[in-house]
């Protein structure tokens, strides 16, 4: 079990630690190996003309790499992700990184299952500028039989 | 671009076309690629990420393109996923899309509606049966055509 799963059940919060900025590169690659070809993501045209300042990360991209995340820190835990519940909050630029926090917000059945809220927020350039939030997601890991 | 007008609550509980994918080796790299898997997981072409369930959209985006509702007006606002079992490289999967849920809302920006697709996930079984893989809920807000006075 990685020390951030056992972080997370000991004292029911973890900092997941901060995903690096996903670039156009990034969105490119993502939209031809999804299919999602929205050019609000990858046309800094398009996306001006929908009023934003540059293109948006894939919300689904931004939920894929939370659920990668939650998936990397229970690996080697008995523990599977059953379900997920997102919402997304606001957008995220390219180029900007994320901040990820965990918290466990419910426990059921001796440990069986444990759910885990996970959000994310891109912090201000300083102390003074707000974080944004991007995307929180719960998830419901189910205890699994070990071996 | 769809009117708001247009979604009525008849649509509720209407099923849509099934759509079919094989999950191949090549697809799945690619996915892992772009969503920065470790070279040593994208090599395993055993591991299927969960959220590999992304890239199967087909049957989603069909639904917007028959109520006749442009990407540009639509945001991405909630998501949810049930992963009964998890998917394996080589599977054939058809998916079935279902608009379960549409409420109408007026905003700050004006009418809003908000819509749920439900997409079931099956594999295919060499008997000849099916078995449940993912259940999937998104919702989205769709935004009256700019231009359209509300």
């Amino acid at each position: 079990m990685t020390a951030l799963f056992s972080q997370l059940l000991r004292e029911a919060a973890a900092d997941f630690g901060t995903i690096p900025a996903v670039e156009i590169s990034h969105l490119h690659h993502y939209a031809w190996a999804s299919g999602d070809y929205n050019p609000i993501h990858y046309d800094a045209q398009v996306a001006q003309s929908m009023g934003l300042d540059r293109p948006i990360v894939h919300g689904m991209f931004t939920l894929g790499l939370l659920h990668k995340a939650m998936f990397a820190a229970a690996r080697g835990a008995p523990y599977r992700i059953h379900s997920i519940e997102g919402k997304f909050l606001g957008m995220l630029f390219h180029g900007e990184p994320m901040r990820l926090t965990g918290k466990v917000f419910r426990r059921e059945a001796d440990e069986a299952v444990v759910w885990v809220d996970l959000s994310s927020k891109v912090e201000g350039p300083d102390a003074s500028v707000p974080s944004r939030g991007v995307c929180n997601l719960r998830f419901e890991l189910r205890r699994v039989p070990t071996l | 671009m769809a009117r708001l007008e247009s979604l009525t609550a008849d649509l509720v509980g209407r099923r849509y076309p099934e759509f079919k994918f094989e999950i191949t080796e090549g697809w799945l790299r690619d996915y892992k690629e772009a969503l920065f898997f470790s070279p040593e997981e994208v090599a395993d072409a055993s591991f299927v990420p969960q959220s590999f369930i992304a890239c199967l959209r087909d049957a989603e985006f069909h639904v917007f393109e028959a109520l006749g509702i442009s990407l540009s007006q639509l945001l991405h606002a909630a998501q949810k996923y049930e992963f009964v079992r998890d998917l394996r490289v080589s599977d054939h999967i058809v998916c079935r899309a279902t608009l379960s849920s549409l409420k109408k809302k007026e905003g700050r920006a004006g009418a809003m509606a908000f819509l749920e697709i439900t997409n079931e996930f099956y594999r295919e079984l060499p008997s000849g049966g099916e078995e449940l893989c993912i259940r999937t809920g998104m919702t989205v807000v769709v935004r009256q055509p700019a231009g359209v006075s509300p």
